[in-house]
Order: C-alpha cells, then sequence, then structure tokens
C-alpha cells in the first residue's frame, strides 16, 4: 500500500536531515500544480519553507525541530514527492498532508488557540515552546501516527470534497478552517451558519447592558453584506427588535442601534410634527424641534395669561366654584354663543343667594362652551340628580331643551 | 381625542376631565385663601398658575406619565408634601451625566426641550419626543378649559 510506504519512509527520514528533504520538495513540489481550496495553508506552508530555504541554516534546531513537528505529515507528503512525480499521486500527497495538518491543527488547538493560515508559520514557530525541541524521536512518533490515522479515515471522504474552499471537507478540517477563517479577513467568504451564530451570541452579549433593543442579526449581516436587501424590524416578546442591514449601509451592530434609534427619533418628530400647527412645510430636525419649543413655550405663556385673567375674575370665582363642583353634574353642551353667557350672568349674580342649586345652571352654562361630553363619561346619574334638583329651572337631560330653558329663564 | 399613532400611546382624556379637575383644584384654592384676604393679583396668579399646572398632571393621567410625575413631585416639594409614587425602574443615560468639559455648545434645541418639558432631564431622545407630544395635547387642553372659564366668567 502506498500508505504503508509512506509511512516506514517518513519514520526513516525521521532523523535524517531534514533540509535536505525539504529542499527537494521545494524544488520539485511547485511546478507540480496549483493546489485548490485547501491549498491556502499548503501555500503558508509553502511560503515560510520557501523563504526559509534560503536562511535554512540560521533557522537551527528550533524551526526544523518543531517545524518538524507540525509538517511531518507536509513533508511526508513532499517526500513522497520524491516518487514517481505522478499528478495524481501529488495530489493525493497534498490532501493527505493538508489533512494530517488539519487533525495537527486540532491537537494544537487543545493547547492553544490556532492562528490563521498565513500566521501558520509563526504558530509553528510558537509551537516549538509548547511541543519542545523535538529531538526525541517518541515524540514525532506520536503525532505521526495520528496522522496517519486521520489520513487513512479520512482518505476516502475528502478526496471527493476536496474542491470545496469552506470548511466541508471532514470534521477535523472544518474545525481547523472554521477556526482559521475566523481570523481571516482579507477573504470574504460565505460563513457557515453555526459560525456565525457563534458570534452572533458573542457580540450580543457585548452589548447588552448598554442598550435594551437589540441587533440580534447584525453578525449574520456581516456575512450576508450581499445578501441583505431588505430591512425587517419586529418586536418579539422579549423586547427586542431586530433589524436587518440595508444594502450598501454598514453593518457594525453599533451602527445598526444608532440606526434604529434615529429612525425611532424621525418617527416621533413625525407625529409632533402632526401636533403642532403650521409644522407641515417645516423639513429638518433642527428646524422641526426649534417649532416646538416655540410652541410649547407659547402654550406655557397662555396658561400663565389665562391664570392672571382668571385671577382677575375672582370674585364670581367664589361663588361660583362651590356649584360648579357641587355634584359633577355637567351637561351636554350646545354650541353657546356668547350671548347666552352675557344673558346668564345677572341671573347668576341674582341666584346666588339662593344656595348651590341655582349655580348650577351656571356651571351647565359657563361649560357649556363645548367642553363637555357627558354620555362618554358616565355622568348621567348625576345629570340626572342635577336633574331632579333643578327642576325649578327646568333643565331637561338633552341639551337642546337645556338652552331653551335657560333662555326663557327669567 | 384618540391616538393617531399605533406604537406611540399619546391618548389624553376629554376637555371635562380637565375641567374637574382644574376646578377642584381652584375651589381648594378659594376655601384656603378667602377671597376677602389682601393678596395680590400676581399672588393669586401664581397660586392658580400652579393649580392649572397640577390639575392638569392629574388629568392626565398622574403617574403614568414621566412629566406628570415630575410636575406632581416639583410641585409636593414646594409645598412641602411628601409625595410617594410607585417605583419605577428608570434607566440613567450616561450620555447626559457625562459631558465633557469642552463641549460647551450652546444649548441644543433637545436641551432646550428638556428644560420645558418638565422630567426631561434624564430621558431619551426618543421618549423625550413621545413626551412632549403628550405634554403638548395636555398643555392645548387645559388652555382650552381655562379660555372657557374665563370667557364664561368675565364680566360684560
Amino acid at each position: 500500500m502506498d500508505m504503508s510506504d509512506k509511512d516506514e519512509f517518513a519514520a526513516k527520514k525521521m532523523d535524517l536531515d531534514w533540509r535536505i528533504s525539504v529542499s527537494n520538495p521545494i524544488v520539485s513540489y511547485p511546478p507540480e500544480n496549483p493546489m485548490p481550496g485547501p491549498s491556502q495553508m499548503m501555500d503558508s506552508f509553502r511560503q515560510n519553507l520557501w523563504h526559509d530555504g534560503g536562511g535554512f541554516n540560521v533557522h537551527t534546531d528550533r524551526g526544523t525541530s518543531s517545524r518538524g513537528n507540525v509538517d511531518r505529515p507536509v513533508e511526508m507528503g513532499w517526500n513522497m514527492a520524491q516518487f514517481p512525480a505522478d499528478s495524481g499521486f501529488i495530489e493525493r500527497a497534498a490532501k493527505f498532508s493538508f489533512f494530517g495538518c488539519g487533525s495537527f491543527g486540532e491537537m494544537m488547538m487543545n493547547q492553544q488557540s490556532l492562528g490563521g493560515p498565513q500566521s501558520t508559520g509563526l504558530f509553528v514557530q510558537d509551537t516549538q515552546n509548547q511541543i519542545g525541541v523535538a529531538t526525541g524521536s517518541n515524540q514525532v512518533d506520536g503525532p505521526l501516527k495520528d496522522a496517519t490515522k486521520v489520513v487513512k479515515e479520512n482518505g476516502s471522504s475528502n478526496v471527493s470534497e476536496d474542491s470545496q474552499s469552506s470548511g466541508g471537507n471532514g470534521h477535523d478540517d472544518a474545525k481547523c478552517m472554521e477556526i482559521s477563517s475566523k481570523r481571516f479577513n482579507a477573504k470574504k467568504r460565505k460563513r457557515t451558519g453555526k459560525d456565525s451564530e457563534h458570534r452572533g451570541q458573542q457580540s450580543g452579549e457585548e452589548e447588552e447592558e448598554d442598550k435594551n433593543e437589540k441587533d440580534e442579526q447584525s453578525p449574520n449581516s456581516n456575512a450576508n453584506k450581499t445578501n441583505s436587501g431588505k430591512q425587517a424590524s419586529d418586536t418579539l416578546k422579549d423586547g427586542y427588535i431586530h433589524m436587518r442591514a440595508r444594502r450598501g449601509q454598514a453593518t457594525n451592530s453599533h451602527s445598526l442601534a444608532e440606526r434604529v434609534r434615529r429612525e425611532k427619533i424621525s418617527e416621533r418628530m413625525k407625529f409632533l410634527q402632526d401636533l403642532v400647527p403650521g409644522c407641515d412645510k417645516v423639513t429638518g430636525k433642527a428646524v422641526m424641534l426649534d417649532e416646538i419649543i416655540n410652541y410649547v413655550q407659547s402654550l406655557q405663556c397662555q396658561i400663565e395669561f389665562l391664570s392672571m385673567k382668571l385671577s382677575a375674575v375672582n370674585p364670581v370665582l367664589d361663588y361660583n366654584l362651590e356649584s360648579l363642583l357641587a355634584k359633577d353634574a355637567l351637561q351636554v353642551p350646545a354650541p353657546i354663543l356668547p350671548q347666552d353667557m352675557s344673558m346668564l350672568y345677572p341671573p347668576l349674580s341674582h341666584h346666588s343667594q339662593k344656595g348651590f342649586m341655582q349655580p348650577n345652571i351656571s356651571s351647565m352654562s359657563i361649560l357649556n362652551g363645548g367642553l363637555i361630553r357627558q354620555e362618554r363619561h358616565g355622568y348621567e346619574s348625576d345629570q340626572h340628580n342635577v336633574v331632579h334638583m333643578n327642576h325649578e329651572t327646568d333643565t331637561a337631560p338633552n341639551h337642546e331643551d337645556a338652552t331653551a330653558n335657560r333662555k326663557v329663564e327669567p | 381625542m384618540a391616538s393617531s399613532d399605533k406604537t406611540i400611546n399619546t391618548d389624553v382624556p376629554e376637555k371635562d376631565v380637565f375641567a374637574i379637575h382644574f376646578l377642584q383644584s381652584l375651589s381648594n384654592l378659594t376655601t384656603q385663601n378667602p377671597f376677602n384676604s389682601p393678596d395680590t393679583t400676581n399672588y393669586r396668579a401664581r397660586k392658580i398658575k400652579k393649580a392649572a399646572y397640577v390639575s392638569m398632571a392629574k388629568a392626565a393621567g398622574g403617574s403614568s406619565r414621566l412629566w406628570s410625575r415630575a410636575l406632581l413631585g416639583r410641585a409636593a416639594k414646594e409645598n412641602n408634601k411628601i409625595v410617594r409614587f410607585a417605583r419605577r425602574k428608570r434607566k440613567v443615560t450616561w450620555k447626559i451625566s457625562s459631558k465633557r468639559r469642552s463641549d460647551q455648545r450652546a444649548p441644543e434645541a433637545t436641551d432646550r426641550l428638556r428644560n420645558l418639558v418638565p422630567g426631561g432631564g434624564t430621558m431619551e431622545t426618543s421618549k423625550l419626543m413621545e413626551e412632549t407630544a403628550h405634554y403638548i395635547k395636555c398643555l392645548s387642553m387645559q388652555v382650552k378649559v381655562m379660555q372657557c372659564l374665563v370667557d364664561g366668567l368675565s364680566p360684560k
């Protein structure tokens, strides 16, 4: 079997001079082929070794030994390149090396977080601290065996999926690719759902203390930037508002929340625009706000002015207030003209001595200026009482009679 | 007047609710300070104005609105009365409390609005807008009530 041959060969090569064995693949391998997807990690390896090809002696044992641990499967593949240069053979070897790297990556992950493929070279140099200067063969054997095992397992499945770039090749490879892809900012690839969800939760938790409305889908929008052509916002029971980034807009979670806030404010501004009279033509937030402020100030001034006027009217107030509030009886208004008020005023003072029954008229008259909607507030019972008590004034429940009666009053 | 927005609730009671509250407060005023006492018009005017605001706040819904709560609290403090409201969770807006010293710009429109609307100091801007809308509605209602009253009582 080819596999067993490779194993033996690699085991033998272990103690040999790595530089020699590595240099060969460097010469023979690159012209072979540009590898598909998984080759990105391969590229980094190649580059690292390519650069190191010149200064190989400088890197000393540190580089070689550490690289030895990780690159062993790589070099295993490349050692195989010395064999009959069969393109298919080379491809298979490369795949195996990649998978071996994947498994190695997995193992490394347990010890330390894996950097991106671009930084794998550095990672390789870093791990030497953990792996140690591997001169012993035991250490080398272990990983080797694992690599081969993995290779054997994944061999068949991965051959078919080799062309896929995203981490769908195999269990180990997917993990390795995903974690490496996280750091892969230069190339925007479609992330898997799992990946984006995970990131979504992370960013969601970060912002929770600040705001109570969140853009939970914003990390998704990061990945699906080109796919987000719509904007939807609905409120869920938990109080979060889900926003989707619009096309061509920043998808930072902060800016999304900002946009939600701004839209809320503008919505309320529109509502205020309807309230404040004469603000239809005004556009722009600043001018609108000025108008609103002016209106509020004018209303407050009006209240002050009217209260001053009321204080001047005071003598009448004393008599009327008791009566006005005697029964909480307010009648349905008729559109009353000022003359009615003036007509009623003399009878008001005339009747004032009679007690509070009479002033009920005044209450009805005064508040007749479009104030009361009795039916809506259930004052009918009170009104009946008023009717009973005011029988002498002949007030009737319905407003038309009331006004007529008032006019008839002496 | 019903609310016109489906998301923002700015319901305001009818005019008579305001009227009743206002008249009640006025009667309280007159019973407390009988007319015969030599009070200046200014003094009475101020009293009436305060009564108007308090009655407006009560009519508008008591403690269900932020501005009315603030108004009533302020009035109670002036009267040295201790008023207790049900505790509500209030989110502190850090952006107001943390102003940079170099950021002494002229009072912005929103800041001016906060000064005008009672209780607007610690509200978010969107909440401030809601409160302003409700406040405007109540203010206009109160103005109408007072206008009617003045018209009805003014000697011809």
